[in-house]
């Protein structure tokens, strides 16, 4: 039987912007992106892959520096010494009309892009020269690709097994609104074809669009900001024809972020006892689950804080918050950390306080009424809202502002000589 | 709810107090300063809804003198007059028990199951007023009044809501607001703004870094090539500096070979063989000299033999004839002359007779005119002419004389007009008439005279008329008598023009002539008919000398002919070219005899000379055909002559015999020099063999190679500029923030601006929520609240404000008003109220709240803590009445530290005074 082994990635993103305290972080994230691609062709060739598939973005036309554009030619240039094909889908951010860089760059002989909407269908062979299988891709050809190109790619072969390779927004897919409209599709048109695999990019969560579907996003190989959170990295893919396929995941980007939620305590009264504590629940929330192929992960961590505690005003400072986030990198052991106020409040006894009657209780009741139903909190919500998002996830920004605001409102109730 | 006994086991300073028994209505508390008045009041908050904090550590009621805990009973009498029971201790928990009636209830630290319609705080802040929340309300603002009033409702531990809503609103427009004022939002934007800015800028100068880094892998690479090839020039010149002497003489000598050729030949050469060529030349020339000198003798002598043929044979044979006409040349031609003359004579008297023939005659003159001309007699036409002009003059007398008399014709008289008798006759008949019948004198006498002047005119007419006729008729016979005459002599003269036209009737004369024919016509014939005559005869005379002269050009032109001259007009040249020709071959003949006699001689020294000539040519040859091969000419120098290019040859020939001298010289002295000859001229061979390095061996080339060497030189020095420059440049670029770092910023500050949009939106929508509740709950509770309020304080000021309101503007939002009662409008509370009546405000308020909270509950008891100070005599009265009224329903406690105060309550109200124990101020 005949197995193509592929390593498909997507949403590289080199030298894009990136979430970061200073540049040096940013810096650092942007070094990191470039190993997680190292390490990715690494495995391509360790695993004798016959093809790396990259489903678009791999980098964003305008930033792309020259030296990063030199990087990308040496990997590549590495893969074909490896006799490994590098098929490349263009992406809304590198489209592939002659005017865009991905036309321009000196690709070696073992590169082939999709530029395209069109689709194209091209043999993968293996070492001997026999076709292993077949590939049909499409890509971007500009910034804003708005066809459904999924729709056009035909049937796929039954004799080899047949991989189709796309940057598009799968709109039922998880994290679908975080992303541009373009090139939108939906799970059926990636059932339609028959193809083996549906190598994506576009969306920049790991997941399979729908079940039955043989269709997975990889997700971006390295995650940019406090959002992507967890692994990331690229989908190994052995793909015989006939089978269903089971992609394996494989990490690639070393630093990992991660949100923890802690819970401070109202019996913690001073900031090296809570210091303790909070190191405490973030080494249990990220007590390590050891990454496939050894990889050890560095974490980025955003600190939630939540709870009650007697330290609540002083938490809210940012230059308290900053030192606090220093001492917790020292006391954890973690290169990264950003501390957050969340829904933590003084320690109130909000139970007693919605005891009615008073405006406080009136207000808490409110807050609670508007948790549950969606009229009561439009009938809440500012006439002018400096959000700035989709109005259609207005209704869910307003319920994420409601998180914590009954303590708060307690607290600016509360007196000061109350404090 | 009414508290009837409480028994203080111990509470803060306060021990073992009680059972102390509290009456219904009014209860005065009396004590000094400091004597517990507040922890009484806290522990009976702790009674009715458990300690807090609920740990003895921390409560601030424990004793720190002893560790004996926080413990107390009390009595209650509920609304249905159920009396229940209540102890509580705060041990290390705390403990309560409830007892009602058999019943006992472990109530821990819950609160009474019938207080719990009002929370701890509520209570504690409404439940309890004290001195300084009057004195609070008197330095707040009045909209702080109304939110402590209604905030009653919940608690005076809490801040007023229009406070925070501010508070709110500010710390959200800080953050961000809807108009252009400047917020931590915009501040943001236009740092965002300015980092795109930079991003637009490091964009810009990533794509120059990038060629500025291509450019530097070209000038590299370049640089590199350059490199290479500057060393392997190097190597080259310092290889080609070292065989270059060597290589160099060498070079020469073989050049000096391969100029030379082959030495033998040139050895052979005369050693100064332009000198050599050059007399032989000059020998040959002075031969070729002789030879023409003999040639054109002999040429000569030829020439004289061919010069006298059979024509100068002719000419000497012509020679008496030539000499004849030599002699008579000249007459002939001057007879020519002579006759010339006279035909021009003739030609002007032709044309003199045709001038006079054209007066006379009316056609042109013709030679057929001359004999009719020659025939007319002059003297008979002489006389036709005269008899002519004597008729026309006849003639013309009686021509005159009739015309006289017919211009001399007598003149007709004329009568006076017959009509002038007739009007007068007319004027007198009608006169006569009106005379007549008017009787009137002067009209009769007019018509009278008017008929005779009639008959007078009349008459005279008739005799005028007769004497004309007469002198008409005798006019007339005498002008035909002269008629007559005129016409006898036109006859006479028609006859005589007719004689005369007979006569001139051969000549056409001109019209009009013989009309009157006068003496000019005679004389004009005579003269024509004479120059007839003359011109006949010299015509004659001409044509013999003609004939004659014709005659001797005959036989001069037959000489001509034969001796082969043209002829032409005149004798003279002809005969002077013939005479010429005559002396010409009388010399011929001579010359002739005398070259005949000598040419055999010298035809014999031109073959001696000739032969001679040729042998010295053909060394001369021989001599120069060798210079040209071994000089190299043999094939020409196109476009030079011979002579150049033997002079060439020479030259060349020359300068050969010179190098052959250096080379010999040359050879020699490197022999000397280099002992190693050998092995240089192989290591230089292998060179000449290498063709891409046999420049090396070539001085030019290797001068080429030097400036080659040069120009790389700069080149480099130039590229490496270039390098360093860009090099530097590039560090420039690289220094700056990359794209990627300042769009990062952007993230950033993009994620930052989302936060701040956030967390307004959050303080927003609390200030919202804030604004609402306190809106709902003052729509709920606050009409009960101002009647119940309007009604205590109507009580209290006796009647003098009797209502209390909310009034809501756009501006001012809600607003407490009170109401006087002899006043139209509303008086807000606040300054210049007076503080005492803001007090009472305040209390009718507060009592409102209590009555509204408590309401279908137990009534809670309230505690006054020095709350009467600026109220005067008769509202302090008012007050105390209210009070009284009150504590029928509900239990009032007044904490006094004043005698005066008890004193007065006590007489007023017939209230208990309950004294503080003196152990308690200690």
């Amino acid at each position: 039987m005949n197995t193509l082994r592929l390593l498909h990635l997507a949403d590289v993103h080199l030298d894009t912007p990136f979430y970061g305290k200073n540049g040096l972080w940013r810096s650092r994230l942007r070094d990191a992106v470039r190993a997680a691609f190292t390490r990715g062709i690494d495995v391509a060739i360790e695993r004798r892959a016959h093809a790396v598939l990259v489903a678009g973005d791999l980098f964003d036309n305008e930033l792309l520096t020259f030296a990063t554009e030199q990087f990308l030619l040496e990997q590549v240039g590495r893969l074909r010494e490896a006799g490994v094909y590098f098929f490349y889908a263009t992406g809304n951010h590198d489209p592939g009309r002659s005017n865009y860089r991905a036309h321009k760059l000196a690709w070696p002989d073992n590169v082939h892009i999709f530029r395209q909407g069109q689709p194209e269908e091209v043999p993968i062979k293996d070492a001997s020269g026999e076709v292993a299988g077949w590939i049909t891709g499409a890509g971007h050809s500009t910034h804003r690709e708005d066809r459904n190109l999924a729709a056009e790619f035909g049937r796929a072969r039954k004799e080899l097994p047949h991989i189709a390779l796309l940057h598009t927004q799968v709109v039922s897919a998880r994290g679908a609104e975080n992303h541009g409209r373009y090139a939108p599709s939906a799970p059926e048109d990636l059932a339609a074809g028959g193809f083996d695999y549906w190598a994506l990019g576009h969306i920049h969560l790991r997941q399979q669009v729908a079940a039955g579907v043989p269709a997975w996003y990889a997700g971006n190989i390295q995650g940019r900001n406090p959002r992507e959170t967890g692994l990331r990295g690229g989908l190994w893919v052995e793909a015989q024809k006939g089978f269903p396929v089971e992609p394996e995941f494989v990490p690639l980007g070393r630093l990992v972020w991660q949100t923890v939620n802690a819970v401070c305590s109202p019996e913690i009264a001073n900031l090296a006892e809570l210091l303790q504590d909070l190191a405490g629940q973030m080494k249990a929330a990220l007590k390590p689950n050891p990454a496939p192929g050894g990889l050890e992960p560095g974490y980025l961590v955003r600190l939630v804080l939540n709870g009650r505690s007697p330290l609540a005003d002083l938490l809210r400072d940012p230059d308290e918050l900053a030192t606090l986030a220093g001492d917790l990198e020292q006391a954890a052991g973690i290169p990264w950390v950003e501390v957050r106020p969340g829904s933590l409040t003084r320690p109130l006894d909000l139970a007693a306080m919605r005891q009615g009657p008073g405006v406080l209780a009136t207000a808490l009741e409110l807050i609670g009424e508007a948790q549950k139903n969606e009229a009561t909190l439009g009938t809440l919500t500012p006439e002018r809202l400096a959000y700035n998002g989709p109005p259609e996830a207005q209704a869910a920004y307003l319920q994420e502002l409601l998180a914590g605001l009954d303590g708060e409102l307690a607290e600016r109730l509360m007196p000061e000589e109350e404090e | 709810m009414r508290i009837k006994a409480l028994h203080i086991k111990r509470y803060g300073a306060i021990r073992d107090w009680g059972p102390v028994d509290f009456s219904p209505g009014v209860c005065v508390v009396h004590g000094p300063n400091e004597t517990g008045k507040s922890t009484m009041f806290d522990l009976l908050t702790s009674m009715l809804y458990g300690f807090s904090p609920a740990k003895a550590a921390k409560h601030p009621y424990t004793s720190w003198e002893d560790d004996h805990p926080l413990d107390f009973e009390a009595a209650l009498v509920l609304q249905d007059d159920r009396v229940v029971q209540v102890n509580r201790r705060l041990l290390n928990t705390p403990r309560g028990t409830l007892v009602r009636g058999e019943a006992a209830e472990n109530i821990a630290n819950r609160p009474l199951p019938f207080v719990q319609h009002v929370n701890r705080n509520l209570y504690q802040a409404l439940y309890a007023l004290t001195a300084y929340d009057f004195h609070n309300l008197h330095e707040s603002h009045q909209t702080e009044i109304q939110d402590r009033l209604l905030g009653e409702l919940t608690t005076t531990r809490f801040r007023p809501v229009s406070r925070v809503l501010q508070e709110l609103e500010r710390e959200a427009n800080k953050l961000w607001r809807t108009d252009r004022r400047r917020t931590r939002y915009s501040d943001l934007q236009e740092e965002l703004r300015l980092v795109k800015g930079k991003c637009k800028e490091a964009v810009k100068r990533e794509a120059e870094l990038q060629q500025h880094l291509t450019e530097l892998g070209n000038l590299q690479a370049k640089r590199d090539t350059l490199e290479r090839e500057r060393a392997r020039y190097k190597a080259l010149v310092r290889q080609a500096e070292a065989l270059a002497p060597v290589a160099g003489a060498l070079q020469q000598l073989a050049e000096w070979r391969r100029d030379i050729g082959d030495t033998k030949r040139l050895a052979a050469l005369p050693v100064d063989i332009a000198g050599e060529l050059k007399r032989r030349q000059e020998k040959a020339g002075t031969r070729e000299t002789e030879l023409a000198g003999i040639r054109d003798q002999l040429q000569g002598e030829q020439e004289a033999i061919t010069a006298f043929g059979d024509g100068e044979q002719r000419v000497l044979d012509r020679g008496d004839d030539i000499r004849e006409w030599v002699r008579r040349a000249e007459a002939h031609d001057q007879e020519r002359q002579s006759m010339g003359r006279e035909e021009d004579e003739i030609r002007l008297r032709r044309e003199r007779l045709s001038e006079l023939a054209e007066e006379v005659l009316a056609e042109p003159w013709s030679e057929a005119l001359t004999g009719s001309l020659v025939t007319i007699a002059p003297a008979e036409l002489k006389t036709c002419i005269t008899n002519c002009a004597e008729k026309q003059e006849t003639l013309r007398q009686c021509r005159d004389a009739r015309r006289h008399k017919e211009h001399n014709a007598p003149r007709a008289l004329h009568p006076a007009p017959g009509w002038i008798g007739y009007i007068f006759g007319a004027a007198g008949l009608l006169l006569g008439v009106f005379g007549w019948l008017g009787a009137n004198l002067l009209l009769q006498a007019g018509a009278v005279t008017a008929l005779v002047v009639a008959a007078g005119v009349l008459i005279l007419g008739r005799v005028m008329g007769h004497t004309s006729r007469q002198l008409r008729e005798q006019h007339t016979a005498e002008l035909s008598r002269l008629q007559e005459e005129e016409k006898a002599a036109t006859r006479a003269l028609d006859k005589s023009r007719q004689r005369l036209a007979t006569l001139l009737k051969p000549l056409p004369l001109a019209a009009g002539l013989l009309e009157q024919p006068q003496m000019p016509l005679y004389e004009s014939v005579i003269k024509l008919r004479h120059e007839v005559i003359e011109l006949n005869r010299l015509a004659g005379r001409l044509k013999d000398r003609q004939r004659k002269w014709q005659a001797e050009r005959s036989r001069l032109k037959d000489l001509a002919d034969d001796l082969g001259e043209f002829m032409g007009d005149w004798a003279g040249p002809v005969v002077d070219r013939l005479a010429a020709r005559l002396a010409e071959a009388g010399q011929a003949g001579t010359a002739h005899d005398l070259a005949v006699a000598g040419l055999t001689a010298l035809v014999a020294k031109e073959q001696n000379t000739r032969e001679e000539l040729e042998k010295l040519q053909k060394e001369q040859a021989q001599l120069e055909q060798e210079m040209l091969e071994v000089a190299g000419l043999t094939g020409g120098i196109t476009g030079d002559d011979s002579s150049t290019v033997l002079k060439k040859a020479a030259a060349r020939v020359s300068e050969m015999q010179h190098t052959l001298s250096l080379l010999n010289h040359h050879e020699t002295e490197l022999q000397r020099q280099y002992v190693n000859l050998a092995a240089l001229q192989e290591e230089i061979r292998g060179l000449e063999n290498d063709a891409d390095l046999a420049w090396v061996l070539d001085r030019t080339e290797v001068e080429l190679a030097k400036e080659r060497l040069e120009e790389l030189e700069e080149q480099h020095r130039e590229l490496v500029e270039l390098i360093v420059k860009l090099d530097s440049d590039i560090k420039g670029y690289l220094q700056g923030p990359s794209p990627g770092e300042l769009y990062g910023q952007v993230t950033a500050l993009e994620e930052e601006l989302e936060a701040l949009a956030r967390e307004r939106d959050r303080l927003m929508l609390m200030r919202m929520v804030l604004q609402r509740a306190d809106r709902e709950f003052r729509e709920r509770h606050q009409p009960d609240v101002l009647r119940r309020a309007s009604a205590y304080l109507e009580k209290i000021t006796g009647g003098r404000y009797n209502r209390l309101m909310m009034l809501t503007t756009e501006d001012s939002g809600d607003t407490l008003v009170v109401q006087r009662h002899d006043r139209a409008e509303p008086v807000t509370v606040e300054h210049p109220l007076s503080r005492g009546t803001l007090d009472q405000i305040f209390l009718a308020f507060r009592l409102a709240v209590i009555d509204h909270l408590d309401a279908e509950h137990e009534t809670l008891p309230i505690f006054l803590d020095e709350g009467l100070v600026n109220w005067d005599d008769a509202r302090l009265e008012n007050g105390l009445q209210l009070f009284q009224d009150i504590s029928a329903a509900r239990q009032v406690f007044l904490f006094t530290c004043r005698h005066g105060l008890a004193d007065l309550v006590t007489t007023r109200l017939g209230a208990p005074v309950i004294v503080m124990p003196e152990t308690v101020s200690n």
